[in-house]
């Protein structure tokens, strides 16, 4: 009984409040993906405090999305990523609009 | 010019009777003349001792075969310093090159090329950094020796190696910085499909994302 417990207890303190997360840990990256990571600090150590805020905010949504959610972004990135320069550009500008319109 | 004999006219006898006045100037005359007449009696010209002569020239020849290893270690001691910095300055523009190259990285891939489909390089963020961060950052990623898969053209990404040790903000959200720029991008990237479909000025219609 009193194992029961302390399992329930563990279980329910180990859950988030929240959205579940899913939160990797450093050494369970790959090492291009720890490159990327060493990249990307060091890009975001001269980013405005504003910047940084912003991103903060993206990262606590993102992590509170479930896997499929995060793996339908990860395609659109990609596609994204791929996109040739007038592409891009074309994207933005409708990137522009919809989000005038939206606000 | 007294002494010399070289007053004219009335001269002499004009200093004669001021000397004979002035006891100071008698007493500095008199000095004057007691050393031109001690000075009178030295030789015009002295023989030279043969064995002072020799050492003479012997030392003056080892002074002269002593200066040439000084004017050696003069040009090296130009020559060292010279070579020294040009190697701390090829060593600074690899690692900078390195470094811009790390910036560059997986974002420089994308983000590098340009509108016109050209790549261009990276900045070299840490040489920018206002930080201190940064440059502590680069300065412990370490620069890898060559390899032999990086001489037999590897790509350059595989032959560098990581920091060993990240700092506690990577480590505590690593997912943060390996997708940054997905989260740059996440509003985007959540209405990716419906933004596609907004029509633009000068094109017929809406778009579809496919």
């Amino acid at each position: 009984m009193r194992g029961l417990l302390a399992v329930m207890l563990l279980m329910a303190t180990a859950a988030p409040s929240g959205a579940q997360r899913y939160v990797r840990d450093w050494q369970q990256l790959s090492p291009e993906e720890k490159q990327r990571a060493w990249d990307n600090y060091r890009r975001y150590q001269q980013m405005p405090q504003q910047r940084r805020n912003s991103l903060e905010n993206n990262f606590q949504r993102y992590q509170s999305m479930p896997p499929e959610e995060q793996q339908r972004l990860r395609q659109n990135y990609d596609a994204y990523r791929n996109q040739n320069p007038a592409q891009r550009q074309q994207f933005n500008e409708q990137y522009r609009r919809w989000r005038s319109g939206k606000h | 010019m007294a002494l010399a004999g070289e007053l004219s006219g009335r001269q002499p006898d004009l200093l004669g009777q001021h000397l004979e006045r002035c006891q100071d100037c008698r007493r500095e005359w008199e000095a004057y003349a007691a050393l031109d007449r001690a000075l009178g009696t030295l030789p015009l010209e002295a023989a030279l001792p043969a064995r002072l002569e020799q050492v003479t020239l012997r030392r003056v020849r080892l002074a002269d075969g002593a200066e040439a290893p000084q004017r050696r270690r003069r040009w090296l001691d130009f020559a060292l310093p010279a070579l020294a910095a040009t190697a701390v300055l090829v060593v600074a523009v690899r690692l900078s090159l390195q470094v811009g190259g790390q910036v560059g990285g997986q974002e420089g891939s994308q983000e590098g090329r340009r509108k016109d489909g050209r790549v261009v390089s990276a900045p070299a963020a840490p040489a920018r950094a206002p930080s201190a961060e940064p440059q502590r950052l680069a300065a412990r990623t370490s620069t890898p020796a060559p390899t032999a898969a990086a001489s037999a053209g590897a790509p350059r990404r595989a032959a560098r190696v990581l920091p060993t040790e990240p700092p506690p903000e990577l480590t505590a959200r690593p997912d943060l910085f390996v997708n940054l720029r997905l989260l740059r991008n996440l509003d985007k990237l959540q209405h990716y499909e419906a933004i596609q479909t907004i029509s633009v000025d000068g094109q017929n219609g809406r778009q579809s994302s496919g």
